[in-house]
């Protein structure tokens, strides 16, 4: 793929009060957003209330934390976009090696874990992982990176380009988080895509990447809880293969018994009476396949593509390439959060601990995902001055 | 960024195809997994349908038992405690109660019933004592009753869970297991209509198994249809009380032949409406009681049922006892004669003490039972004094044709058209159909057993010869005899007997009259059959059955009746008897048999003439022995 020609792309200067940034916030894809999760707010209530209520709990409870996340969140999206973007390419290298700093501390007495889970710090009764934000600090500094690049982008860029995704995911890779190494993985390769990287570099990056997991797999480098975790990804492990089947087995049956039209609003039985688990989460989709049915699944499908369409719009609109890389790195998070998530609730997709941007129940990933779109209303908002 | 949007726009078609798949195409099957996931069935059973006797009286029908059930999910980690004390409490072996907590027939939602018929000091101890028997409860559920005991029980046979390998057949699809079935009798026969369907209770049940709602939907059961049978309570109870006066007096009776008294293994009798086929009572002796079944049989009363000195009670003499029938057969070889000539109506007989066929070269004597040579005598005459040198006659006759013709076998062919060697189609399981020989039968035992037999020369005369007075290898039932008899009786019509009457409906509607059904006609005109029923009758006037008839009123109550005592070496004979009375216009046939009973006219006459006489009314007394006489 050619160079951007941003020169071309950006229409003649307006005056200058039709270039304050409020004036450009995309309302489209603030709207997407809000509606998506507000969507999420009312799954998560679906999918948790009866069970509160047979433990004699607040039905709501998970709703209204996941409120106060939201109210969090936005309010992290707005600081976010009340900085400029380009302040985050001058701090980008702080950015990620604060990030890095922080997946090497969780690993410390600091961090907490449960039950081989990914590692967190819990700061005022709530738990933050750092790998979610791992994310936004690595689509920042690759961005930062790609758009210093004058030129072409030969080898030795793509090298270092993939050295400096290698540390986040092999940190979060052995947390173990194998979800967000490969959404880091990924944000790499898409933002590598649009730099213009030549196919055959991407190529040889694909092969490295697959010597050095089966490498790691045989060099005993991972350990045996790992690999059965690992393998559990794959769906490969009988007792772990079994729990895998059962998880895709209910997910199926709520899906398919939703039908056109769906169950009802709190009247899915594979919702209500707990056969989904992990429902709240990352199976929060599944509530919407069985209670809405294919109408309320293509609505939730239509709103993300319409945040996927903002994203790469603005990209595409941006005044320099940080921006744009910026743009396509959060799209990139987004989307493949959104089809590996859904793939895996609708069957299509191995069983892997990826929720669903926006919706899924946890604080953590709603913020990181507020920031990211944040961050490209920024770069629509200030792609005049 | 081309690539990224058309990456973006791909993932989303896959996902909308997908979904498309599973919510719209696929969406039925969903459905029904995500309904049996949330809803676990459990059973309820129908109440099975009573079988009722001809007057109305319930002869099996339910009543309420208190059964103790576990529940494991409720016993609180203290199984093996609790199933002690439960054991103590209720006498039954904690192994039984394991085998049927760990059974498949039950769901994991449903308490397992453990004991039947627990008494009530032992529930309010359950009751006093909750805290030590967490988990247990009781209810109180129908199981088969048997008001009259042992009564008809072979007749109504008995229920048992349903086995493995009935499940797999035909007959029994829908069934579950543990569902009580027919084993039996009328029970077996008409197990579809008293079986009634069983209803269902769905219970809601989350992930965890957690029961959400007990009555999530309920489907009741229909009961079981009532079943009316022909038989008469009454009469049945008479039956059974003769037939055993009769087996314990012969017990008593001293066997000259064999140097002991009889041993009268067992009998049975058969009562029938000769006019319709109707069964009015069907005894078999040794009986048992059917209660035991109730619950599954125990090992020592599985043990008591098949000793060896047991004499086999749950074998149904009445249609299942295969016997020759002795000289009760000569008035069907009669007719047999009648039909092909050999014999008529106003033809006299030769009947020596003896009689050796023409053909034979070494001279065989069959003798008469009698020693003394009464000359040339009628056929009535014959059959009343049951002169076997006449019948002889008549089946060295039969003998004749066979060799003469090249192989008709007329004698068997017009048996089998009297409804011997078949079975009689009642509407009981496990008929047996008894046997005439013929030439190739006799060759296939020949063959069987050479070093016993010897070399095979064909049907011989001495084969017709005893097959003419109902000895050798004919076998048949009571039943049979019963059902031959009534055809004597009405003119010539052979019925398929018939037990049960009429179907009820649970409000007590009549769905259904089970018709008797003609089967055949005896092979002569009704006047040669009426002649023979008429001959009969000299049979308690003046012949072999004259002592055993002493005293009864034979004027107002004319029996026309035959004697019957066939040797079954090496053991003691079996004795028989068949009667129609009154004999102008029979209401009743009955047949009694006594194995190894001894006379006909000393065992097994008295029988019939003691339920004769409660039949129409009359005094009726203990037992005596007729005449010795065949």
């Amino acid at each position: 793929m050619a160079q951007l020609d941003l020169a071309s792309a950006a229409p003649p200067r307006p005056a200058l009060a039709e270039r304050s940034p409020l004036r450009h916030v995309d309302v489209p894809l603030v709207l997407s957003a809000a509606v998506l999760a507000t969507y999420g707010l009312l799954m998560i209530y679906s999918a948790t209330h009866r069970g509160l209520i047979d433990f004699n709990l607040n039905p709501a409870y998970y709703l209204k934390r996941q409120g106060m996340f939201l109210v969090l969140a936005v309010i992290s999206m707005v600081v976010t976009m009340s900085i400029d973007y380009r302040y985050a390419r001058i701090y980008a290298p702080f950015i990620y090696l604060l990030a890095v700093a922080m997946l090497v501390l969780v690993r410390t007495p600091l961090g907490h874990s449960a039950l081989g889970a990914q590692r967190w710090f819990q700061i005022a009764g709530f738990q933050l992982s750092p790998s979610l934000f791992s994310r936004l600090a690595l689509i920042v500094m690759l961005a930062g990176f790609l758009s210093s690049i004058k030129g072409e982008v030969t080898l030795p860029f793509v090298f270092r380009a993939v050295v400096l995704a290698a540390v986040p995911i092999l940190f979060v890779f052995i947390q173990p988080d194998i979800g967000t190494s490969i959404i880091l993985a990924a944000v790499l390769v898409g933002q590598l895509v649009v730099s213009g990287t030549k196919t055959r570099y991407l190529a040889i990056l694909a092969l490295a990447a697959a010597i050095a997991i089966f490498g790691a797999f045989h060099l005993g480098v991972i350990k045996d809880y790992q690999i059965q975790r690992i393998t559990t990804f794959f769906g490969k492990s009988a007792a772990d293969a079994q729990t895998a089947d059962y998880n895709r087995q209910q997910a199926e049956i709520a899906i398919g018994a939703g039908g056109l039209t769906g169950r009802g609003y709190l009247h899915g039985t594979q919702t209500n009476l707990d056969f989904v688990p992990e429902q709240h989460t990352d199976f929060i989709f599944t509530a919407v396949g069985e209670e809405l049915g294919f109408t309320g699944a293509l609505v939730l499908l239509l709103l993300f593509a319409v945040v996927l369409w903002r994203c790469l719009r603005i990209a595409m609109l941006s005044k320099d390439p940080f921006g744009t890389f910026l743009c396509v790195g959060v799209a990139t998070m987004i989307a493949l959060q959104m089809f590996v998530n859904i793939g895996m609730n609708v069957g299509i997709m191995p069983i892997t601990g990826i929720p669903l941007p926006f919706m899924s129940y946890g604080g953590s990933a709603l913020i990181a995902d507020f920031i990211g779109i944040g961050l490209v209303l920024n770069v629509r908002m200030r792609r005049f001055i | 960024m081309k690539v990224m949007a058309a990456l973006v726009v791909v993932m989303l078609a896959a996902l909308t195809t997908r979904l498309w798949f599973l919510q719209v195409l696929a969406s039925p099957k969903f459905v029904r997994l995500a309904n049996d996931n949330q809803v676990r069935l459990v059973p309820i059973e129908p109440l099975r349908g009573d079988v009722l006797d001809r007057n109305g009286k319930v002869l099996v029908g339910n009543r309420p038992s208190t059964v103790v059930l576990v529940d494991r999910r409720g016993m609180r980690g203290q199984e093996e405690e609790v199933l002690f004390r439960l054991s103590n409490l209720v006498h039954v072996p904690v192994s039984d109660m394991l085998d049927q907590l760990n059974s498949v027939k039950y769901l994991p939602y449903q308490p397992v019933p453990v004991a039947e018929d627990v008494p009530e000091r032992a529930i309010f101890y359950i009751l006093e004592h909750h805290d030590q028997f967490p988990g247990v409860s009781y209810e109180v559920d129908p199981i088969r009753s048997y008001p009259d005991g042992s009564l008809a029980s072979h007749l109504l046979g008995y229920v048992l869970p349903i086995s493995a390998d009935q499940l797999k057949e035909k007959a029994f699809v829908g069934y579950r297991p543990g569902e009580l079935v027919g084993y039996s009798g009328i029970e077996a026969f008409y197990e579809r209509l008293l079986h009634g369907t069983p209803g269902r209770r769905e219970i809601q049940v989350n992930a965890q198994g957690t029961v959400l709602d007990e009555n999530f939907g309920v489907q009741d059961p229909v009961p079981g249809d009532n079943l009316v049978l022909s038989i008469d309570g009454n009469v049945q109870r008479l039956a059974e009380k003769s037939l055993s006066l009769g087996i314990r007096l012969a017990r008593q009776t001293y066997d000259s032949a064999s140097g002991k008294d009889y041993r009268a293994t067992g009998g049975a009798v058969v009562v029938m409406d000769p006019k319709t086929g109707r069964v009015v009572a069907m005894a078999s002796y040794p009986t048992y009681d059917p209660q035991i079944f109730l619950g599954g049989l125990s090992q020592g009363e599985f043990r008591s049922l098949t000793a060896p000195g047991s004499n086999n009670p749950l074998v149904d003499r009445a249609m299942q006892g295969l016997y020759p029938a002795g000289s009760a057969f000569k008035p069907f070889v009669a007719a047999a004669a009648l039909k092909e000539g050999f014999a008529t109506t106003d033809g006299l007989y030769d009947c020596p003490s003896g009689y050796s066929a023409p053909v034979d070269p070494t001279r065989h004597i069959f003798h008469n039972w009698s020693p003394v040579n009464y000359g040339p005598i009628s056929l009535p005459e014959a059959l009343a004094i049951s002169c076997d040198t006449v019948f002889y006659q008549f089946g060295y006759d039969f003998w004749l044709r066979y060799h003469r013709s090249g192989g008709d076998e007329l004698m068997q062919q017009d048996l089998w058209r009297m409804g011997f060697g078949k079975r009689t189609g009642i509407d009981l399981p496990g008929e047996q159909g008894g046997l005439v020989p013929t030439n190739n039968y006799v060759k296939q035992v020949y063959a069987a057993n050479p070093k016993v037999y010897g070399p095979f020369y064909g049907w011989l005369p001495g084969d017709a010869i005893n097959l003419s007075i109902g000895q050798g290898y004919i076998e048949v039932t009571p039943l049979q005899l019963a059902e031959a008899y009534s055809a004597i009786a009405n003119g010539g019509t052979l019925y398929a007997p018939r037990v049960a009457w009429k179907v009820l409906s649970p409000d007590g509607a009549v769905r259904q009259v089970i018709q008797p059904q003609v089967i055949g006609r005896l092979p002569i005109p009704r006047k040669e059959v009426l002649f023979l029923r008429q001959a009969l009758m000299g049979v308690t006037i003046s012949g072999t059955a004259r002592q055993a008839f002493l005293g009864f009123p034979l004027d107002r109550i004319p029996v026309a009746g035959k004697t019957g005592t066939a040797d079954v070496i090496p053991h003691q004979p079996t004795s028989w008897f068949a009667a129609l009375a009154p004999a102008g216009d029979p209401k009743y046939v009955v047949v009694a048999m006594v194995e190894q009973g001894g006379h006909g006219a000393t065992t097994a006459a008295p029988i019939v003439r003691r339920i004769l006489e409660g039949l129409f009314g009359l005094t009726t007394n203990n037992l005596r022995a007729g005449q010795v006489a065949d």
